[in-house]
Order: structure tokens, then sequence, then C-alpha cells
């Protein structure tokens, strides 16, 4: 047990050999003459250990220096500062500890970012998304197409679809609207505006994007995307401005509608070989809009690009299957030509007096 | 003490600069701070300098003790965070005052602001030299100056300016009469740095840098149209490439030889006697070090440099150690905001 130590004043390079002597409140350094410098506990700085010398400096008094001989005497030990302070301390286990703390619980936020929005809109208990959905009744009934026939074609097809889904609370609207979209919406609704039959031309096309919409309610991606929207706004908004919250925002949702869609696509193409109708008349669907180079409608677009999707429903084709129209001669002509006979749906109507 | 153990062989405990850090120690130091600096979103990299120096620092021998840093990364962020303020505060005064007198202020303002810029890039340089002198001990003694650099940063903007009317052709002699002014306004305890480094023979080489890239160029345009194709391009920009890298390691291996043989402080003399081949050699391995680990061997390339110059930096003469006493300058407070703020190195 060592006593013995070098000692650099912080006025002159050259080095003291000095002995370290215990006291009542630090430490006395003694040098070879005799002289004794005493230093109280609290003025001294533990630099740590290197080439076998344990380094201390000094509060107050710069370039201060002592370095004891390892082992150090434990009852000059005793009277050191325990913790390793500014200088010697090389990996800090607090610093580790906390680099570990910090990054975990960023990861777990981020975690809960990204996933918390698809766990609690599957625990969202119905009836909420439904009193939402209810809000789209105004405007939608507005515009509602009442073509009896087109309707019980459009259910028609449905079943054929997912035989359970109108059991299941599914509903369809067939909308006047000349623009060729489908949607899915809050409380397992899905609205269809007659204009897509003037660009898919195909019973079978509609059937792939019907298919597609049902997966969306089916999965409740539309009440996951709306939990997510509202969360990461609520949260991107609290952290930064209001330029980050759309732009970061409408990034992370593009991100998770990609994953989405792809996902419809699945379902749709699993519905689509069960129900025994041609997938590749999606695909030419798909194709179509592409080649229109319009504003891609809501269905095709925005998530993976609609080529690579349309392979894919084509790829899910197999020569050795028989397949049958979607719907039949009346079903099909009743749906493809909906709302379009505007004069007998009027005189349909009962007057308004 | 008599030093004059300066000669290789390398990494011998006759040596008078000797490195003993090894990667098992200095790799927990660099994940670590990778991992704070990403968490905090960049504010830990003051913190995480200072850990990096306070080791490589520690583990370096000059004689026999070994060095020690004393810099925190709080002074670190203070001094950045004070430049920061600076320019954000020039910034929006020149806008005030142009709403304020006009439009024409902008252009006077901005132009004023550029050449700040340029002043402040130099500024800073000597800064962070004297601010990791002061911070560097040595048996309890450190080193500064007492030079607060304005007029250094005005001579040496001055002499790039001089480089940029030749077309670069004054490189040589900007680089090395700044490195002396830098040098010669520097102390360690009662010494005074001497640096008087000529550009002999760094002209020859700084040509051939010159001549590199204007051979490199016609001579990239003519393979490229003898191969032809993606392949003659590809050819023509390695073999560019692989010019300048050579010519450029030999003027800076020459310029490292010089700057070493040139210093001189309080009896001691420097020798750095690295060739072009060890520098290629050098970046070859750590840069193929770093492919095969997948990039994180990036992490170490401050350790690899450090130890790489370290192993190699020789001192001859002899010190006094009762004459060398503590360092009466100023301790800088702005740490090395200057130098920060722009992201340079000292020297």
């Amino acid at each position: 047990m060592s006593r013995h130590g070098r000692w650099f004043d912080g006025e002159v390079a050259a080095e003291r050999a000095v002995t370290v002597t215990p006291t009542a409140t630090g430490i006395a350094i003694v040098d070879s003459g005799g002289h004794s410098v005493a230093v109280e506990t609290a003025m001294l700085v533990r630099h740590g250990s290197s080439s076998g010398w344990l380094k201390l400096g000094h509060r107050t008094i710069e370039g201060w220096r002592l370095d004891l001989a390892e082992p150090v005497d434990p009852a000059v030990n005793e009277r050191l500062p325990t913790r390793v302070g500014g200088g010697g301390n090389i990996i800090g286990r607090e610093t580790m500890v906390a680099a570990v703390t910090v990054t975990v619980a960023g990861t777990i936020a981020l975690g809960l970012l990204v996933f918390a929005p698809q766990v609690v809109a599957r625990h969202m208990p119905m009836a909420w998304e439904q009193r939402l959905g209810s809000l789209y009744d105004l405007p939608m009934n507005a515009v509602a197409c009442a073509d009896p026939a087109a309707n019980r074609a459009l259910h028609a097809l449905i079943d054929r679809l997912d035989p359970e889904a109108r059991r299941d609370g599914l509903t369809i609207q067939l909308l006047d609207i000349d623009d060729a979209n489908a949607a899915a919406l809050p409380g397992r609704r899905m609205i269809v505006f007659n204009g897509l039959f003037d660009e898919v031309e195909d019973p079978d096309a509609v059937a792939g994007i019907i298919a597609h919409e049902i997966a969306h309610v089916r999965r409740r991606h539309v009440a996951t995307a709306m939990v997510r929207e509202l969360g990461l706004g609520t949260v991107v908004t609290l952290f930064g401005g209001g330029a980050v919250a759309s732009g970061g925002g409408s990034l992370l949702s593009l991100n998770f509608t990609r994953g989405a869609e792809s996902e419809a696509d699945g379902d749709a193409i699993v519905m689509l070989a069960k129900a025994g109708i041609d997938p590749r008349k999606t695909k030419q669907a798909f194709d179509h809009f592409r080649t229109l180079e319009m504003d891609l409608p809501a269905w095709a677009s925005s998530h993976p690009p609609s080529a690579a999707r349309g392979a894919r429903f084509a790829a899910s084709y197999n020569r050795e299957s028989t397949y049958r129209p979607a719907l039949g001669a009346a079903d099909a002509k009743a749906m493809m030509t909906a709302c379009k006979d505007k004069k007998t749906l009027a005189t349909s109507a009962p007057k308004p007096r | 003490m008599n030093i004059e153990t300066g000669a290789p062989p390398r990494a011998s405990a006759d040596r008078a600069v000797r490195f003993d850090g090894t990667w098992q120690e200095f790799l927990p130091i660099a994940l670590t701070n990778l991992l704070l600096t990403i968490v905090t979103l960049g504010i830990y990299r003051f913190w995480a300098q200072a850990r990096v120096r306070r080791y490589l620092w520690s583990r370096t021998t000059i004689i026999d003790d070994q060095l020690q840093w004393t810099g925190t990364g709080g002074e670190m962020f203070i001094g950045f965070l004070m430049v920061i303020g600076v320019l954000i505060a020039s910034v929006a005064a020149i806008f005030g005052i142009a709403f304020v007198v006009g439009e024409w202020f902008l252009f006077v303002g901005l132009f004023a602001f550029y050449i700040f810029i340029f002043w402040a890039l130099n500024f800073a340089q000597f800064r962070a030299l004297r601010y990791r002198l002061s911070r560097t001990y040595w048996r309890g003694i450190r080193g500064g100056s007492d030079d607060n650099g304005v007029t250094y940063g005005w001579y040496a903007f001055g002499r790039f300016l001089a480089v940029g009317l030749t077309g670069g052709i004054m490189t040589p002699w900007a680089l090395v009469e700044n490195w002396n002014d830098r040098m010669n306004a520097m102390s360690f305890g009662p010494h005074r740095l001497e640096s008087s480094v000529t550009t002999e023979g760094l002209y020859v080489r700084w040509f051939a840098v010159i001549g590199a890239y204007i051979v490199g160029l016609f001579g990239f345009a003519l393979i490229g149209e003898r191969v032809g194709g993606e392949l003659g391009i590809g050819v023509g920009v390695i073999a560019f490439a692989g010019a300048i890298v050579v010519v450029l390691t030999a003027f800076w291996a020459l310029f490292f030889r010089k700057v070493a043989a040139g210093f001189e402080m309080g009896g001691l003399a420097a020798g750095f006697e690295v060739s072009t081949a060890d520098w290629l050699k050098f970046y070859a391995k750590i840069i193929g070090l770093t492919i095969i680990t997948l990039g994180f061997g990036a992490l170490m390339w401050r350790f690899w440099r450090w130890e790489f110059v370290m192993d190699r930096l020789a001192l001859y003469g002899e010190i006094d150690l009762d004459q060398l006493t503590q360092s009466n300058t100023a301790a800088p407070k702005d740490a090395e905001g200057f130098a920060d703020a722009f992201d340079i190195g000292a020297f």
C-alpha cells in the first residue's frame, strides 16, 4: 500500500517526489525537504488512473496535479473524492446508462408513433366510427344515385366478392358524380361514383376495385388513418411549427398508406380468386388510367406505383382456374349504366310540391 | 532533462512521443458519442469532442508524462452559441437597417457580411489552435497565446485573396505564411513556439497538383473518347481522381514534414518524417478497414489519425523542467466557438 506520489504544483513543470498522509479533513503532501501542504478533500478532483498512477487535480489551482502510485494506501484513499470528475473519466457509467435510456425511450416513442395508430384503431369501438361516418350522410344523400337496378347489381357484386360483408354491416352508396372514383369511409361505408363506369368499362375490373375497397373496410384502414392523422398531427404540431406538421405528417401517412394499399391489393386478389373473377381486367384498368395521364383517382394513385400494382393483379391469374364474369349480363348492364337515365329517375322520384 | 530520443523505432518506450491508446478503449467512447449525438440531434457533439480529446491526450506521453486535456463540452457549446448568436444578430441587423434606410443597404451589408465571414474563418482557425493549447497540460503546464487573432484574421484573409486573384498559384506561400504566423503567436509555458517554415520545394509539388488537374481533365476526355461509353468515363474518372490524390498527398506530405522541421520551442525541435507513400498506405488502410467493417470503421478515423501522427512525431533536444513555468496567457472563453460554427480545425 503506497503513500508515494509525484506532485506538480502548476507553477513549474519539474515534479516533486512526495509522501501523502491522511488528515482529518483531507490529505497532507510532504516533500523530501519536509515541507507539508494540506489539501481538503473538497478541493480535490479525481481524474482516474493511467500508467499505474491515480491522478488528482485541484479545483482552483490550474495545472496542479498529484499522482499517487497505485495501489493507494486505503487510509489515504478514504480522504479522496470517490466520484471520477472531469479529466480522466473515459467512459462514465452514467453517460452510458443515459445514452441507452434515451435511445431506448426514443425508439419506443417512435415505434408508438408509427404502430400505435393501428393498434388503437383496431380496438376503437365501431360505434364511434359509425357516429363519425354518419357525418357524411347529408352530403352523400344529396348526390346519391337512386338507380335501384344499379344498386342491386353492386350488392350482388359485393356478395360475390365477400358473402359476409353486408351481413357484417358494410354498406355501399352509389353517387351521381362524374368522376372515376371509389372510396372507403368511416363506419364500414363505401362509396362509388358512377363516373367510374365511364372509364372502367369492364365489370370484372370494377370487381377488382370494389374488392380493394372492401379490404380497406375489413382491415379498418380508414380508422387507422384517422387516428394516425389526428395523433401525428397533434404530436408534430406540438413539437414543430405548422409547416413541419403538414410536411412531416403527410410524409409519414403516405408511408403508412403504401402499406395499407398494398395490403388491400393483396386481399382483393384473394377475393377475386375465391370468387372466380379474372384479375387481369383489374390490371387493364390500372393501365388505362396510366395512359390517360390524368390525375389518378384515389384508388389508383398515391401509393405503390400503379404499374406495379396492376402487374401484381395480372400475376395472380391462374391458367387452370375457370373464371366467370363478375356479373350476369343484366346486372352488368344496370351497373355500367348507373344513373344514366336521368329522365326515368326524375319521373320515378316523387315530385316536390 | 535530455531527450535526444526522438528517432524511431516507432512506439518503443524510448521515443519522446508515444501513444498507447487501444481501439478497445476508444471504440466504446466513439460509439456512445455517436449514439448521444444522434439522440440529442447533434448538440452532444461538443461533449463528444471533449471526451475524445480527454482520451487521446491522456494516452499520449511526451517524454515521461501524459498530456492532459482540460477543455469541457460545456464551454465549447457556450462558445458555439456565442458565435451563432453573433452571426444571427449580424444578419438580423443588416436586414433591420435595410428595412429602415432602404434596399441598397442590403447589398452593402451582405457584402460586408461575406467579408466578415472570410475573415472569421481565419480568425477561427487561430482561435481553435489557441484554445487547444490553453487546455492542454503537460506536467501541470499549459500553453496559450496573448494574441487575440484579430490581426491574423486579416492577414490570412489578404493572403487567400492573393491566392484567389492569382488562380491558386500562390497557395504554398499563403499556407506557409499563415502557418508561421499562427505558430509564432503561440506559447507553451514561458516558451514561445517558433516556426520558420519556407516554401522551398512546395512550389514544385503545388505545380504538379495544378498540372495534374489540367492534364487530368484532358486525359479524362481523351480516355473517355478512346475507350468510349460508360467504361471510358469510369476509367477516366478513376485515373483522374487517382492522379489528384497522389499529387495532393505528395504536397501535404512535404508540407507537414516542413512544418515539423521548422518548429522550435524552448530548445526542443520536432521531426515528422512521413513520406507520401506512408500517407497513401495509411489512407488505404483506414478506407479498407472501414469498408470491411461495413462503415463502422469510420468511428475509428479520429483514433487512427492521431495514432498515425503520434507514432511518427519526433522531438529532439533538451528541456529544462525548472525553467518550464506556468503560462500566464489568458485562457480564452469562447473556446472553439468560431471554429465550431464553421466546422474547421486548428491546423
